[in-house]
């Protein structure tokens, strides 16, 4: 409608979640008008991330180099081993604090239905991991749907075999909740994982 | 097709996101088959912090709309308490869904399978004592999935000849055909399949042999992918779980 180069801007910008067909208009239109600096800061920094980003070789996350940052941070223990399904859950722990250990992003997460095996989520990387004794413990922070509580028993499982202790990270009450307000499949779950104190 | 189907009864198979924050979800329903719908807004949470996404093994009330083949869901109410399958149950779990994911055509209704569906998940219960599946409740659920598409097991006769099957004979079993003389299994472990007689762990491993053979000719080249992690998680299960030390943050 506007030009072959208008056009392609336009389709291309609808690669971003969330963004239709009105959204990636305005967006170039914008960045046309008014934003021309922006524009090719923007290309270039895409360029310039796809060239240089690729997944961590210890712990899969996406990294710029070899090894990412918390890998190749010596004060941080390599005995513990954090089992995440995605780059963004990994930073949503860090943020949360608290956490010193390692890191293992399995990018996605085990579901039979859709054809997603061992393999895809880059296990036979992570029993080696455990094979090679550096690993004390595994924490389980996989999401709380069916297809991550298959992945943590099923790695659960494999870290046993491998001499390893697991545990899964808590579900229940959210901080500042109320139990009337809480959805009563949460508070089932809570109640089943209660603790003594 | 229908434009609109109010308060199906029905399971969540699978669920896939889909867009920013809708889910495209597979569903096993009793009137209705297995249909596939829209799931709108079920991955955001409520003011209150409530989710709305489904869960699988759970019934649901279900409301829905459209006439093509993607449905829109447009009402789930849970008719019980969500099931939080574990271990060993889980993976049984997910082996029952896949079955009818690939197996059920969609819009077919299959009554039958569904109160088999309905009736091993009630032996799991509810909470952290889910028991897992045996292996005579599972060659029974995919015997009733298979009369239901059509594809029984016909164990009375020989295939080609009509013969009735003896004790004493030795079988083969072709998916197509049925059983013709061979060497594979003894008439005498056939006919006790037929009767549903699993008590034995020869009749038990004839079974599965037999319903493996015959389920993968009609998966067409699909693979089961929960069968193999099925597998693969009860071969390092045996492993006890090395206590954890609670270490302070």
């Amino acid at each position: 409608m506007y030009g072959p180069s208008i056009d392609r801007l336009i389709t291309a910008l609808r690669v971003m979640p969330g963004i239709g067909a009105k959204s990636a208009q305005r967006i170039a239109l914008q960045l046309l008008e008014r934003n021309r600096d922006g524009a090719a800061e923007l290309a270039a920094s895409l360029i310039d991330a796809v060239d240089k980003v690729g997944n961590c070789s210890s712990c899969r996350t996406l990294c710029e180099g070899e090894r990412c940052t918390i890998c190749s941070d010596s004060r941080r223990s390599a005995q513990q081993l954090c089992i995440v399904e995605t780059p963004a859950d990994l930073f949503a722990i860090e943020q949360a604090g608290g956490y010193s250990g390692h890191y293992f992003v399995l990018m996605g997460h085990l579901s039979p239905i859709d054809g997603i095996g061992p393999e895809e989520i880059g296990l036979p990387i992570l029993e080696a991991k455990l094979a090679s004794g550096e690993v004390d413990e595994l924490i389980l922070a996989t999401n709380l749907t069916v297809e991550g509580e298959t992945t943590a028993h099923y790695i659960s499982s494999r870290a046993r075999a491998a001499g390893v202790a697991v545990s899964r990270i808590a579900h229940g009450v959210p901080l500042g909740g109320e139990l009337e307000y809480i959805d009563s499949n949460t508070l089932s779950l809570a109640m089943q994982s209660r603790k003594v104190i | 097709m229908v434009d609109r189907v109010e308060g199906e009864a029905g399971y969540l198979l699978h669920s896939r996101p889909y867009r920013e924050s809708s889910q495209l979800v597979d569903l096993f329903t009793l009137n209705h088959g297995r249909v596939r719908a829209v799931a709108k807004a079920t991955r955001q949470r409520s003011k209150r912090g409530a989710s709305s996404a489904l869960l699988p093994f759970c019934c649901y009330q279900l409301s829905w709309r459209g006439r093509g083949e993607l449905k829109s869901l447009v009402r789930a109410e849970a008719l019980e308490p969500g099931r939080f399958l574990r271990e060993q149950a889980l993976f049984s779990g997910l082996y029952l869904n896949e079955l009818i994911f690939r197996l059920v055509h969609e819009h077919d209704p299959h009554p039958q399978l569904y109160s088999c569906y309905q009736q091993l998940l009630g032996q799991f219960g509810y909470g952290a004592a889910a028991q897992p599946l045996d292996e005579a409740q599972l060659r029974q659920f995919e015997m009733v999935l298979l009369d239901e598409l059509g594809y029984g097991l016909v164990l009375d006769c020989e295939g080609v000849s009509g013969k009735p099957l003896l004790a004493a004979g030795r079988y083969d079993y072709r998916a197509d055909t049925g059983a013709v003389p061979g060497r594979h299994f003894s008439g005498e472990q056939l006919l006790a399949i037929a009767a549903g007689e699993l008590q034995q762990p020869q009749v038990r491993a004839a079974a599965k042999q037999l319903l493996r053979t015959v389920i993968d000719f009609h998966l067409d080249g699909k693979t089961l992918h929960s069968r193999a992690l099925y597998r693969h998680y009860l071969d390092s299960d045996t492993a006890q779980p090395i206590p954890f030390a609670q270490r302070q943050p």
